[in-house]
This record gives C-alpha cells, sequence and structure tokens, in this order.
C-alpha cells in the first residue's frame, strides 16, 4: 500500500509539472508575429533511446494559430505500425484569450489506413483528429507519446516549422545509452543563434526568438534553408534485424546482408532466359540496355509495403512471376538479371522528388524514399530508373539528378553524387515554317524535338494520349495561338535517341492584326512564346533559386503573302549575363520570305536576393522580345 | 411498362418472350462463361468502335438476389464478374482492382466472399492462364466502417484479358449499390439480372444520356446492354457523374407477412412527412429556447422583416462554424451546435431556420444535393445530402445557407448550385425550387489610361457582385493587401501594383470594390512611329473556354454574368489616331447572351467599352457551336488595337 501511495504522488507531481508547462501567451511579441502564419510557442520533443530496439519519444508543443494557411500545424497525424506505438496522445485547444475549447482524446482520434492512391496496400496506419477553427488565432497544446521498436529513424529537429512560422521557444533532447556512438549533422545552423549541449549519452538543442521568414518568389525549398538537427545511432533495429554500422562501409554490407541478398531466388528458367537474351552481346553496356527493356516491357510499378516490404525488396522470382513491383524490387530484380548477364551494377537509395535533396553523409542511417540502379562504367556512371515503362536506358531523371545518394556495392555503402544536365542538353528545338495568308491567317508545320528535363516534361504532357485529349493539350502548349485547327498532330517517345518528338500542322484564323488601311502586324514568334516573369518582390530576405538550366532553339521560315511587302526587320538581339542568354535574329531571304532564329539559354544556379531585380528585368527583357511584331504593308 | 402489362395479359406473348429470353440467355453464355476468354480476345489490338480507348470492358455481369430468412432478414447477395481486355500501357491501371465495403453504427457488416480472378496472355498460340494467389489479396480496414479488399492482376501486359467475379453479401436492402452500366473505358456487354424475393419491392430508376431498357419478368428484372461507349470529361459540365449510364434501386417496401407492411417511399409527401417526423430534423426545429434572448436584440435593432431575416443569417453564419459535414440532419443538435460554435450543415441551418421560424418570418428548409453528390433521380432520403434555406418575402424566394460565412442572403456557394432543390413545408406539402440564381453576377471595370512613352500607368476601379464577390473573398481569403497586390501581379505578368485598396472584403453584404494603380508595359508597343495599345488590357479574354469540336453535355455556368470594361484613354500629346476597332454587336440566339463593343472619341480621349453578358445559368449542348463561335467573335474583337501615330 505505501508504495502504491508514493508511485501516485509521484504521477501526481508529474502531472502539475505538466499542467505549469501549458503555460502559454496569450500575446506575441509584434516581431514574432508580423507575417506569421503562426508561432511555436514552446516545444519540447525529447527522445530517449533506451537500447537497440527500445525508442521512447516525447513531444509536446504549443502553436498559436494565426490564419487558415497555418490549420495544418494543428492537424497532428500520428503513424504506427507493428514497430511503432503510440502509448498516449491529447490535444488542447484555446481560444484567443486563453481560454480552452476543446480536449480531444486518442479515443476521439479517426483511425485508419494510410493506403492512399499511391498505394495498392501498406499496413501502416494513422491517427488523426479533424479540428474545426472556430474563429483565429487560436493556440493547440499537443503532447504524444510513441514507443518505437524500430530505433533506425530517429525523428529529426528542425524548429521552425516551415516558411511564415515564428517561434518563441523549441528544444530537442536526446538520451542514449553511453556505449552507443551517435552521428549527426546540424543543417543550415549560421545564420541561428542556437545552444547546444553534447555530453556523454546526452545531446540537447534549443533555439528562441526566431522572426518567422517570408517565402518569396523562387525562394529555394525551406528544407535547404531552415536548421535542422538529425541523428542516427550506430546500433540499430528495423523490422526484426539489428543492425550496426559505423561508416557507409558497413551500413552497405550491413544492407546487402539484411535486406537484400536473401531476396534473390531467380529460377534456372529465368537465369536462363536472360543468357539467351545477351548471348551474342559483348559490350556490357548493350547488354544493360536490352535488360532494362526486357524489365520494362516485364514489369509494371505497384507499390505494397507489408511489414519489412516496406524496407526490403520483393523476391525476384516473385516479381518475375507477377509482373509487378515497387521501386525497391523492380530496382533488385533489375541488379538480379544484370549479375546474370555479368554487368556490375549497384542498389541504389535516394531522396527522389523535382526538388534537390542528399542522402546526408554524415549520419550513417536508413535514408532515401526510393531505388533506382547505378550502373558504373569505365567513362560515366549510368543511372536506370527502373519503374518507368517509358524512359529510355540511362535518362537522367530530374527526380534523382544532382545530389548525394547511397548506392550498395560488393565492397559495401558508397556516397556517389549523381550527374546533373548541363543547360545545354536540357534542350527544346523547334524547327518551322509557316505562312502568313493575306486574310491574316497563319498555316504552320512544325517539329519539336527535345531533350534531358525537356524530353520528360513533353513525355509526361503528350504521350500516351487518346487523339482528343492530344489535341487538347496541343492547344494548351500554343494557348498564346487563338483559334486553332490541328491537321496533323504525331507524337514519338525516340527511346533510342532519347528525345521525344512532335511533329504538326496547324492553321489558325485572325493569326496576324490587320490594321484599317490594309498593313498588318505579325508577331514572328509563333511557336514558343516564354510569356511568365518572375513575380516582383519588395524588400527581398531569401536568395532565390534556378533549379534546372535550360535552352531553346527555335529556327523558323517564314514566308508573308505575295501581295504584301517588309517594311523595315528589327535589329539582332543579343544579351548574355550570369543567368543565360538569349538572341534572336531576323534574315531577309527573299521578298517575300524571312528566317528568324531565337535562342534562350538559362543556367541552374542559386543567387543572392540582390540580384533577384536584375532575374527579373532579363525575364522581362525577353518577354517584350517574344512579342516582336513587323509591319507588312498592302503593295 | 406498357411491355410488361403485355406479357402478364397475354399468355403466348409471354412464352414468345420467354424462348427470347432463353435464346439470349445461351448466345451470352457462350464466350462469357468465366474463364472462358477466347483467342480472338487475346488477339484484339483495339476497340472496334472506339480505338483510342486504353482498355475495354469485354463483359460484365451482375446478379443479384434479394433473400429473406426470419433469422437474418431481408439480404442481398451480389454476384459480380468482370471481364477486361488490357490494349495498352495507359490500360494498365484496370489491372489494379479496389472493393469497398461497410459496417453500420449498429455493427451489422457487409462481407466479399469467393473473390477469383485470372488474367489471361496469349503465349506461342497457347492461352497462358495465371491465377491471382490468395496471399495478393489485401484486406485493408480504412476506417471503423470502411473496409476494402484491394488486388493487382499478376501478368498484365498490353493485349492482356483479366477478369475477376467475387459475391458481396449485404444486409444493407434499403442502400442497394447503383447498377453501374457506363465507365470511363467502353463497355462491349453487360447484363445485369435482379431476382426480388416477393417480399420486397423496388423501383428501378436510370440515368444517363442513353435510354437503359430494363425488362420486368415476374420478380426477375434485367438489363442488357451492348457497345456502351466510354464516359468522357468535359469542361463547365458540374458533376459528370450524373451522365454515367447506371440505375438506382429506390426501395418501396417490404411486406413480411399479411400483417407487416412497411412502405419506404412512394410518394414526396410520405417522405418530407418522415423527415420532419425526425429527432434530427422536425425535432430540432421546436427548440427555441436557447436563442430567445439574443433574438430579441436582434429583433430590438431591426428597421423590418427582411433587415431581421438578413441579421439572424448574419449571426448565424458567425456564430457556428461548418465542419465540411454534409447532412440535413442535426444530429448534434442545433442548441449544442450553438453553444460548441461547430456543426454541419444540418446543425446549422436547421438553427437558422429556427430561429427565421420563431422570429415569425415564413421560412422552410430546402433539401438539396450537392454538385459532387449528383442530381436526385427520384423521391428518396438518400437522393440529398444537405439543407439550405428558403426566405419568402414579398412573392420573392430568398435562399440562405449559413455554412460558409463569406456568403450573403440570396447568394448560395457554388457546391449549392445543383439545378434544383426540394422545398418543404411543414405540413408535408412540397415544391421544386431552381437553386440557380436568376441575379446576376457582375464584373465590372471603369479604367482611367495614360500611356508615357515607356510604361502605359492605370488608374482602376473593379466592382464585384453576388457569386464573382463569394469567389474573390475565397481567393483572397488569408492575405493581407500586399498580398493581394501580389497575386494581382502573378495573374497578370509585368503589372506592377502600385496602390491598392479594397472594399468590403469582410461585409459580405455588400460588393468588392477595388481601387487599383498600376503600371505594365504589357499592353502597349512602339513599331516606327506607331504606337499599339491593347485597349482592354488584362480584362481581355486570352483564350476560348470552347475548345473541342463537339459536345456531349449541357454546359453548366451555374449563374447569369456580366463583364462590363470601361477604358478611357488620354491620347499622348505628341500622338494622332490612325486607326479604331470598330464597334461589334453580337447575340446567341434568343438572347441566350450578348456581346457589345463601342468606342467613341471625344477630344483627346478614347472610351473603350466591352460588354458581354450571360443570361443563362445552363445551356443545352446543342448551343455548343454556338457559344463557342460567340467566344470567337470576342476573342478577334478583343485582339484588336488602337493605333496611334507620332505628329
Amino acid at each position: 500500500m505505501p508504495k502504491k501511495t508514493v508511485a501516485t504522488l509521484i504521477l501526481f507531481l508529474s502531472f502539475l509539472q505538466v499542467i505549469a508547462q501549458d503555460y502559454f501567451r496569450t500575446t506575441i511579441p509584434e516581431h514574432l508575429s508580423k507575417n506569421a502564419n503562426a508561432v511555436v510557442q514552446f516545444e519540447n520533443y525529447s527522445i530517449e533511446l533506451v537500447s537497440q530496439d527500445k525508442m521512447l519519444i516525447h513531444h509536446k508543443a504549443a502553436i498559436t494559430i494565426f490564419n487558415k494557411n497555418a490549420d495544418y500545424l494543428a492537424d497532428l497525424t500520428l503513424y504506427y505500425d507493428k514497430g511503432n506505438r503510440i502509448n498516449q496522445v491529447s490535444m488542447i485547444f484555446y481560444d484567443r484569450y486563453g481560454n480552452r475549447i476543446k480536449k480531444v482524446k486518442k479515443k476521439d482520434f479517426d483511425d485508419y489506413s494510410a493506403t492512399g492512391s499511391a498505394n495498392l496496400y501498406t499496413d501502416n496506419r494513422v491517427i488523426h483528429y479533424n479540428y474545426v477553427p472556430i474563429s483565429y488565432p487560436y493556440t493547440v497544446v499537443y503532447e504524444y507519446e510513441k514507443h518505437h521498436k524500430y530505433t533506425a529513424f530517429i525523428p529529426q529537429w528542425m524548429p521552425i516549422r516551415s516558411y511564415e512560422v515564428g517561434v518563441i521557444n523549441s528544444s530537442y533532447t536526446f538520451s542514449y545509452p553511453p556505449d552507443f556512438k551517435i552521428q549527426k549533422v546540424e543543417s543550415n545552423f549560421d545564420d541561428y543563434e542556437i545552444k547546444k549541449i553534447i555530453s556523454k549519452a546526452l545531446i540537447k538543442y534549443s533555439i528562441s526568438n526566431i522572426e518567422p521568414i517570408k517565402e518569396e518568389a523562387l525562394s529555394p525549398s525551406y528544407f535547404n534553408i531552415l536548421p535542422r538537427v538529425k541523428l542516427a545511432s550506430n546500433k540499430f533495429h528495423l523490422a526484426g534485424v539489428d543492425g550496426t554500422a559505423d561508416n557507409w562501409k558497413d551500413f552497405g554490407k550491413w544492407m546487402h546482408n539484411e535486406l537484400l541478398a536473401s531476396r534473390n531466388n531467380l529460377s534456372q528458367e529465368t537465369v536462363l532466359k536472360v543468357k539467351e537474351l545477351i548471348k551474342d552481346v559483348s559490350d556490357p553496356m548493350e547488354r544493360a540496355r536490352i535488360i532494362y527493356e526486357y524489365v520494362q516491357n516485364k514489369t509494371r510499378y505497384i507499390s505494397v509495403q507489408v511489414e519489412i516490404g516496406g524496407w526490403q525488396p520483393m523476391m525476384t522470382d516473385d516479381v518475375d512471376r507477377l509482373g509487378y513491383g515497387d521501386c525497391k524490387a523492380l530496382t533488385f530484380y533489375t541488379k538480379a538479371l544484370m549479375d546474370v548477364a555479368e554487368v556490375s551494377s549497384f542498389y541504389t537509395a535516394v531522396y527522389a522528388g523535382k526538388n534537390k535533396r542528399n542522402i546526408e553523409k554524415e549520419v550513417i542511417s536508413v535514408q532515401g524514399n526510393h531505388a533506382f540502379l547505378c550502373l558504373p562504367t569505365e567513362k560515366d556512371t549510368i543511372w536506370l530508373e527502373c519503374t518507368s515503362q517509358k524512359a529510355p536506358f540511362g535518362y537522367k531523371n530530374s527526380f534523382t539528378d544532382d545530389r548525394d545518394v547511397l548506392a550498395i556495392t560488393p565492397e559495401g555503402g558508397k556516397i556517389i553524387h549523381t550527374t546533373t544536365n548541363r543547360p545545354e542538353s536540357n534542350l527544346q528545338e523547334t524547327i518551322a515554317s509557316y505562312t502568313i495568308n493575306s486574310n491574316g491567317s497563319i498555316q504552320a508545320d512544325a517539329e519539336v524535338k527535345s531533350y534531358g528535363t525537356q524530353y520528360v516534361n513533353h513525355l509526361y504532357s503528350f504521350d500516351g494520349l487518346s487523339p482528343k485529349d492530344l489535341d487538347t493539350k496541343m492547344k494548351d502548349y500554343f494557348d498564346f495561338i487563338n483559334n486553332l485547327n490541328f491537321s496533323k498532330i504525331e507524337v514519338t517517345n525516340n527511346k533510342d535517341s532519347k528525345r521525344y518528338e512532335e511533329s504538326v500542322s496547324f492553321s489558325a484564323d485572325n493569326y496576324t492584326l490587320i490594321n484599317s488601311d490594309g498593313s498588318m502586324l505579325l508577331t514572328l514568334n509563333a511557336l514558343n512564346r516564354i510569356s511568365a516573369v518572375p513575380k516582383r518582390v519588395k524588400d527581398r530576405k531569401t536568395p532565390f533559386e534556378i533549379p534546372r538550366g535550360y535552352q531553346d532553339i527555335d529556327t523558323y521560315t517564314i514566308n508573308i503573302p505575295q501581295n504584301y511587302g517588309l517594311v523595315e526587320l528589327p535589329k539582332p538581339i543579343s544579351i548574355d549575363n550570369e543567368f543565360g542568354t538569349y538572341s534572336l535574329k531576323i534574315e531577309k531571304r527573299s521578298e517575300t520570305s524571312l528566317l528568324y532564329t531565337r535562342t534562350i539559354l538559362l543556367n541552374k544556379g542559386l543567387y543572392s536576393k540582390e540580384k533577384y531585380e536584375f532575374y527579373r528585368k532579363f525575364q522581362k527583357q525577353i518577354k517584350k522580345h517574344e512579342k516582336l511584331k513587323i509591319i507588312l504593308k498592302k503593295k | 411498362m406498357i411491355i410488361k402489362n403485355i406479357i402478364f395479359k397475354k399468355g403466348k406473348y409471354r412464352l414468345l418472350i420467354i424462348i427470347f429470353l432463353l435464346g439470349f440467355q445461351t448466345l451470352w453464355s457462350q464466350n462469357h462463361e468465366f474463364g472462358q476468354v477466347s483467342m480472338a480476345e487475346l488477339n484484339e489490338k483495339f476497340h472496334h468502335l472506339d480505338s483510342t480507348a486504353n482498355a475495354a470492358v469485354l463483359y460484365s455481369e451482375r446478379n443479384s438476389f434479394i433473400e429473406y430468412t426470419t433469422e437474418f432478414g431481408f439480404e442481398v447477395i451480389d454476384q459480380y464478374k468482370i471481364r477486361i481486355k488490357i490494349y495498352n500501357n495507359e490500360g494498365l491501371v484496370w489491372a489494379n482492382h479496389k472493393i469497398n465495403f461497410f459496417t453500420n453504427i449498429r455493427g451489422q457488416q457487409e462481407v466479399i466472399v469467393s473473390l477469383k480472378a485470372a488474367t489471361y496472355n496469349q503465349l506461342n498460340d497457347k492461352i497462358v492462364k495465371t491465377k491471382l494467389e490468395k496471399k495478393h489479396i489485401y484486406k485493408t480496414k480504412i476506417t471503423k466502417f470502411h473496409r476494402t479488399i484491394s488486388f493487382t492482376m499478376p501478368n498484365v501486359y498490353p493485349g492482356s484479358v483479366i477478369e475477376y467475379k467475387y459475391t458481396k453479401r449485404s444486409p444493407f436492402f434499403g442502400n442497394i449499390d447503383d447498377i453501374i452500366i457506363q465507365r470511363n473505358i467502353p463497355v462491349k456487354h453487360t447484363k445485369t439480372l435482379f431476382k426480388i424475393s416477393n417480399k420486397i419491392t423496388y423501383n428501378f430508376i436510370s440515368r444517363g444520356s442513353l435510354k437503359i431498357p430494363i425488362i420486368h419478368n415476374g420478380h426477375t428484372t434485367s438489363m442488357l446492354m451492348t457497345d456502351v461507349p466510354a464516359l468522357k470529361e468535359e469542361g463547365f459540365v458540374g458533376n459528370i457523374s450524373n451522365y454515367q449510364l447506371g440505375v438506382r434501386l429506390e426501395l418501396v417496401s417490404t411486406q413480411i407477412n399479411n400483417l407487416l407492411r412497411k412502405n419506404y417511399t412512394g410518394s414526396w409527401t410520405s417522405i418530407a412527412k418522415d423527415i420532419y417526423k425526425s429527432k434530427y430534423f422536425g425535432g430540432q426545429l421546436t427548440k427555441k429556447t436557447f436563442f430567445k434572448d439574443k433574438l430579441k436584440i436582434l429583433k430590438d435593432n431591426s428597421i423590418s422583416e427582411k433587415d431581421l431575416a438578413n441579421k439572424i443569417f448574419k449571426f448565424i453564419k458567425n456564430k457556428i462554424t461548418w465542419n465540411n459535414v454534409n447532412s440535413y440532419f442535426s444530429y448534434t443538435g442545433i442548441e449544442k451546435s450553438f453553444k460548441e460554435g461547430v456543426g454541419n450543415t444540418a446543425d446549422i441551418n436547421l438553427a437558422l431556420l429556427a430561429m427565421l421560424n420563431e422570429a415569425g418570418l415564413e421560412a422552410y428548409p430546402v433539401l438539396i444535393s450537392t454538385v459532387s453528390h449528383g442530381i436526385p433521380l427520384f423521391p428518396s432520403k438518400d437522393g440529398f445530402n444537405y439543407v439550405i434555406v428558403a426566405y419568402k418575402t414579398n412573392n420573392e424566394i430568398l435562399l440562405m445557407d449559413a455554412t460558409d460565412k463569406k456568403t450573403r442572403v440570396g447568394v448560395l456557394p457554388e457546391r449549392d448550385l445543383n439545378v434544383r432543390g426540394w422545398l418543404i413545408y411543414p405540413d408535408a406539402t412540397s415544391e421544386w425550387i431552381n437553386l440557380f440564381p436568376s441575379k446576376y453576377s457582375i464584373i465590372k471595370t471603369n479604367t482611367d489610361v495614360i500611356i508615357n512613352d515607356s510604361r502605359v500607368n492605370a488608374n482602376m476601379v473593379r466592382s464585384r457582385s453576388n457569386n464573382f464577390a463569394l469567389k474573390y473573398r475565397k481567393e483572397v481569403e488569408a492575405k493581407n493587401l500586399e498580398e493581394i497586390a501580389s497575386w494581382i501581379e502573378e495573374k497578370n505578368s509585368d503589372v506592377n501594383v502600385v496602390k491598392i485598396r479594397v472594399n468590403n472584403i469582410n461585409l459580405p453584404d455588400r460588393d468588392i470594390t477595388e481601387y487599383i494603380r498600376f503600371d505594365t508595359q504589357s499592353y502597349h508597343e512602339v513599331i516606327g512611329r506607331e504606337l499599339y495599345f491593347s485597349p482592354l488590357l488584362f480584362m481581355q479574354l486570352s483564350e476560348n473556354p470552347f475548345k473541342s469540336e463537339k459536345r456531349n453535355h449541357p454546359i453548366f455556368y451555374n449563374f447569369p454574368r456580366i463583364h462590363h470594361d470601361i477604358v478611357t484613354l488620354i491620347i499622348p500629346t505628341n500622338y494622332s489616331i490612325k486607326s479604331l476597332p470598330k464597334p461589334l454587336k453580337i447575340e446567341i440566339r434568343n438572347n441566350k447572351g450578348n456581346y457589345q463593343y463601342t468606342i467613341t472619341q471625344n477630344g483627346n480621349l478614347i472610351k473603350i467599352e466591352s460588354k458581354m453578358a450571360i443570361n443563362l445559368p445552363v445551356f443545352p449542348k446543342e448551343d455548343y457551336l454556338e457559344l463557342k463561335s460567340f467566344y470567337k467573335q470576342i476573342l478577334v474583337k478583343q485582339a484588336e488595337k488602337i493605333v496611334l501615330v507620332r505628329n
């Protein structure tokens, strides 16, 4: 009995403490709330790594939400699965005066499957509470405790959740068994005053009084600007498998031995089939191409994530038999076939997405959200996206380009940087000839060829569409011309040349403007006009980024009506600066024929905020020249 | 129905038709037996009527039985069978399937049994069959009430044929799954057979743009169709599923024995009566005490009945926030919602109605089906999912929906604008009322323009009324003035907003007025001695909303509208006019829409006026080409430039 009383008392005392911590302000200093969608009043993130397969997470935060743009911060969504349990969770909502509006307990949360439209199945589940804000501002105080068996993912600290969020106080505490080694990476710390305590078995960070940063046009992803800490333990556990790794080499070996090696059980029949496919081919690259295309025709992408299947590929024989798999399965299957063909290849983990994100090499841990295949060759490294049925062999995808990835080589793990396309190779080339009739209509024939990142833009826009949808898409592509009528639209995914090809013929009424004296105003660029100028930003605070460069080259032969003459041809235009180049030239071929050539090249880069206005000016000039007109006089 | 009578009255006809049906039966069963995929089907390269189809349903069958046992009551047994041909890579999505099934709050549940599936391919002139393995069938508990079975077919490639069948047993005889006849791929053959116990009756109500032959024969109802074209999306259509061919079953009555007869539908009156009787509807309308004090204050402060109605509307919409749940039943109860400040559609609008009635104003509930819920096909409780309020004053009906804080009396959010609503009176009589507003929504601009050598400077006053004002309020929600300016700049590239003021953003009773001073280089050009000016600035229509050559469905605008722009240009001192656009006046037949463009010169001022009116909320598809050409003429006219020449 006495024991129990003491326990109750301790429980009660700790309760009191919790209540005391609930204190938050009803008025927030102006400099923190100005431009803020929300302010994190306090946040205590505390993580205790108890042992290799036990991690306790306690997270408590009070966030004041000023408008609906930040409602998502009050929207607590917690994932759980076989290895991760939610012990307790609660949310309390307060109005602007600090009056409690609602208290939500675990039983009030919705509990549903995390299977979305992207997955056929996953055994992950989420709990979520849908709060309806009655008025703004309001404050949410939430608290939860999770118990993780899987210690391979230690939640990271990102005290400033996003753009337009201020912070009064945020802290992060991580404790661990003293005999474990913890790796850490601190990103984007430079502009911030961050307190830290690093001692044996304890790591602690805190930050306070952070003014919100406004997101501006072309701002880099907040992930690359805002401070962030990521940790990893050299001893970890994942779905029934223990791991130990002090360097990428060992980590790669662990991944290979525990997650990959046992998954290859290709049947003898398949092995023979692969050997048959490549029997007369000696060039390893040619062999790789044959196998890649074989896989493309044989399989399709389907995401099914069951238990360890979230981290481990399906058996290769299952992929072979069923003809589908997720990125891990298809990549590993392709690798298994490459092995049979004696072509060296590495299973590779990556953070895929348009926004470039590195595997963080400082923290040796399970990272990435995608798998693809690395093919080392003597002069170059080739990357194969195994989930695509359309990508040409060796095509450089903008989902995995220009970033650090983790390749699992026979010698262990290795961080490699994927290739970047030079802007010149992201080329779109338009060769066209068009005729203007004396009633102002236009008749055009054009061939468009796209490479690199532009290849994929065209592929996704035009490939595999029905004629009706293709017609609509083409009308959108040429949306600066009204009354379009296509007499021909042909599209080809030219895999061998890694380019996308369109061949179109169209006519349109009223293309030129006819003045009352019969003269005509002709906009020369009839096929590829850039019309967007980056938004004006007053008093810019953040740098700006052009994530990928490109080049467009356009050559048009222009025929004007016989009964019209040219008055005066504009002079050539040429702009050259650090952002890129733009040039335009009009040459007279005959009395009724012109040659129009235009080139635009944009460089990728991260630029200081001071340069933004120059960049805008460059784009404005381009926009103006894109609409360059000439007068055609009636004879 | 007439055919049915003939069958039963004249014996010999009956025989004939039975033979006819039997004949059909054998003809159908030949190639559509489960598992009997033919080489011809595997060899097929494209759909014979729609060569652009990515996949096609070769055959789909549904056999349903409604059985009664004293132990379990009524049970619906649905046997589904479907065979699909995949023509190309884009068609591979048809290899993935998901079956939904549900449990209700009382624990009654649907079950899926006997799922069988296989893929058929052709290899070396032989048919190769790959069965779907049990371990690759995934059962997911999505929520407490919703489960799914999902699977993807093995070995599917362009050319494959897949087939699956399953049985669903459901206790929900009052809510039978719709019969789906049309899909977004073509359907070659579809057959549905309903065998219904003599203890229960249903109405079969069809929807879609083709006629569905529904044949009744005793307790069996059958529907057979061949070559059903794919359902295709179009713009300005509201909810495309309104046009999807299908049949809904309406439960009419059950009769377990001579005494226990229960009617479920039948007349509109009985439904209205039921709804009023419900404690979640009529029961709520009697609760009045909790708002008494507040009502007194509102009453004391209003100058007329209409003013009072307006005040009550404003009070309720600001008092209770919508939780995004649609319903015409107030489950939380209006009093509790009122106190907590959160509620579903009915919690809010029934509170509004109760308060209006208590104030002595003539107001009634209107049941509607939101746009995403489709158009109700027959008198049924399930046809509706939402309730709004009709206030009758001076022979005018004003509709109110207090779920949206940005609306006003007489202006409904677009989700509500689904053709017609059903107004029910407390005595259970009812009438249909038009939900589309008759009042115009107007955007009007008045702009003064001065051209300097390099820039155009403009002063604009832009006003928006009714649904246009509502749209604007939603778009600029949570934006401050600076952000609104930036949003305007973003929509109209190379426009610099120098100064902006917006009136009435937070006063939904009034029109929105923006005062915008801006400069731009985008709307004029100097070529040689000539200056070309696009007089309508960014109000100029940039593209024809109607691009395709044909139209399958009506065109929904949802509310009549006017775009009225006036631009006054001061001719720069060193320039004179070279040419001006000519005026234009066009009309859509029977004045369903019209456009007028005028231009006048007065001293050094040029005044351009452009006014487009769309006078109907919905146009029949037959008007499509005329509408398209209407826009085409407007586009050409608005693209014309004012040409000035330097002296």
